[in-house]
């Protein structure tokens, strides 16, 4: 049983994040309207609207609270006191409402930006673009508070003790890294069919690779922030998270993260000929996502499973039941609209020229 | 043969090629120019170059500028970057002056990672600032260029296309006569 829960947590916090970098990037699209924006946004749209189904998918989380969390086992409270201390946040029904209250900013925002875009392509009213924007600058920074704290709740307090004030800003690092490498591989993986065949050039897919090597570098940088700040301090309450995740066999998996989803993308994405070619921008997408996972994977586990590496059959099992529901959400929704926008010129002008 | 008659035949074909540049066509729109660009690059011309007040963008295809190395000396400079300051810190805190830090051991990898860092964008830095500058052959006093009339223009509101005389197609005749087809404003040779 405490298997599952385990699987569960770290293939739901994956596919969230994936979800919430789509989110993420959708506003930053439509805060600066960059035109690399455009070929992707549908993909980003539609994994917006994966939200509902993670918000659903989330709920069987509650059922396995004391698997997961120790401030969930009433036992382990009571001997401790930094727990009791931090009890009256963690309450059932606090965390719930916080639960529900992310879900409600991110969908409400989403639905609201998707719907503006359907508006603007159906009437042509070139205000909605300004609403658009309106939103989503101010939905940008609930989106940083949101995610920090939902990456504490469900992440970060699955550690007694510990605490890291960037953890959030990881996070949003860590899903911007995730969405991107998505989008650009559904782009790239199509680039050849129509009518995405007509918009993938090699200046897209140059300004496109350049944006996955800043969000490597970016979680590269924040990730090695973290740990250098913790292990200089080296205080007996924050190094036991880098402790449990470095004994056992799991130290293997950041040394390998360390070439895997650093150097190896940083030093590929630094070829100018890397990123000229869509088939080497996909395979580049295809390695990180990966890598993602590998991540998420390390950040969750170790902690549940202290007795060393392990890998239960039921990992992939319900990693690929969630990723089954989630790829079936999102090409459902891509499915309802058209494959590109259709409501900014910029990108009607690629189409005509083609 | 008289010093009449040699004068006669230099005048007949102007000037001797040693003494020439290129010849510069001059225009009045951005659009223009890059419209001449790409048809002069199409008509076989290499060494040519575009001179415009701004940027403008699809110019360097039209000349057939190919991607510079300034990226990989930029990556080198960051390589010695990387390599200098990891090297500063080992050999200082390691092997030259080895120093107890909080019980850590010498060779404490992430300590040495800001520096390092730093180091690494310094480098790459100078290498992309003093690459560029090497690469263009700067600094530079005085380039030929600037010997064509109305060349001041060409950070106002003029456009100017030249073909240089290291072009192996350049003929003074049938490069003149080209230029003219293009519609310019202008058509000049430039002396070096």
């Amino acid at each position: 049983m405490s298997n599952l829960f385990q699987s569960y947590l770290f293939s739901l916090i994956f596919w969230v994040s994936l979800s919430l970098g789509c989110f993420g990037l959708m506003l930053l699209h439509h805060t600066i309207r960059g035109k690399w924006g455009l070929p992707i946004l549908r993909f980003l749209e539609a994994g917006s609207m994966t939200l509902v189904l993670m918000g659903v998918l989330f709920l069987v989380v509650f059922a396995g609270l004391p698997y997961l969390y120790p401030w969930a086992r009433p036992d382990e409270v009571a001997k401790d006191p930094i727990l009791q201390h931090r009890a009256g946040y963690y309450q059932l029904w606090f965390f719930a409402a916080r639960f529900a209250l992310y879900f409600a900013v991110w969908i409400l925002i989403s639905w609201l930006l998707i719907k503006w875009t359907r508006l603007q392509e159906k009437t042509g009213d070139s205000r909605y673009a300004q609403k658009r924007t309106n939103l989503s600058a101010p939905a940008i920074i609930a989106y940083a508070v949101t995610v920090t704290f939902a990456s504490t709740d469900w992440v970060m307090s699955l550690d007694a003790h510990w605490s890291s004030t960037m953890f959030g800003f990881l996070y949003m690092a860590s899903q911007a890294l995730t969405a991107m490498a998505f989008a650009i591989f559904l782009l790239t993986w199509r680039a050849s069919q129509k009518p995405y065949s007509e918009v993938v050039n090699p200046a897209l897919t140059r300004d496109l690779g350049n944006i996955l090597l800043a969000f490597t570098l970016l979680w590269a940088y924040l990730s090695f922030s973290q740990y250098l700040i913790i292990w200089s301090a080296n205080l007996p309450e924050l190094i036991p998270y880098y402790i449990k995740r470095n004994k056992g066999g799991w130290n293997w998996l950041p040394t390998a993260m360390l070439f895997g989803q650093f150097f190896v993308p940083f030093l590929l994405l630094l070829i100018p000929s890397v990123k000229a070619k869509t088939r080497n921008l996909m395979m580049i997408a295809g390695w990180i996502l990966v890598w993602r996972i590998v991540d998420i994977f390390w950040q969750i586990i170790p902690v549940l499973r202290p007795d060393g590496f392990s890998i239960r059959a039921t990992d992939p099992i319900v990693f690929l039941a969630i990723g089954a529901l989630w790829m079936g959400f999102f090409f459902w929704q891509l499915k309802q609209r058209s494959p590109l926008p259709t409501h900014d010129p910029r990108l009607q002008e690629a189409l005509d020229h083609a | 043969m008289s010093t009449q008659e040699i004068h006669v035949h230099e005048a007949e074909s102007a000037q001797p090629r040693a003494n020439l540049y290129g010849m510069v066509a001059e225009f009045d729109h951005a659009d223009d120019l890059l419209h001449a660009a790409q048809q002069t690059y199409a008509a076989g011309y290499r060494k040519i170059d575009a001179y415009s007040p701004f940027p403008i963008h699809g110019m360097p295809e039209a000349i057939g500028f190919k991607e510079g190395r300034v990226g990989l000396i930029t990556f080198l400079g960051g390589v010695l970057g990387a390599l200098t300051g990891a090297g500063l810190q080992i050999y200082t805190t390691v092997i030259d002056y080895p120093m107890n830090v909080g019980g850590r051991p010498l060779m404490s990898i992430p300590s040495f990672f800001p520096a390092t860092y730093e180091l690494t964008i310094l480098f790459a830095s100078f290498g992309a600032a003093f690459g560029m500058l090497a690469l263009n052959g700067l600094p530079r006093p005085h380039h030929p260029i600037f010997n064509a009339p109305n060349f001041d223009k060409a950070s106002q509101n003029k456009f100017f296309l030249c073909i240089e005389a290291a072009d192996p197609k350049f003929d003074r005749v049938e490069t003149r006569r080209y230029l003219e087809g293009l519609h310019p404003t202008a058509v000049s040779d430039v002396e070096k």
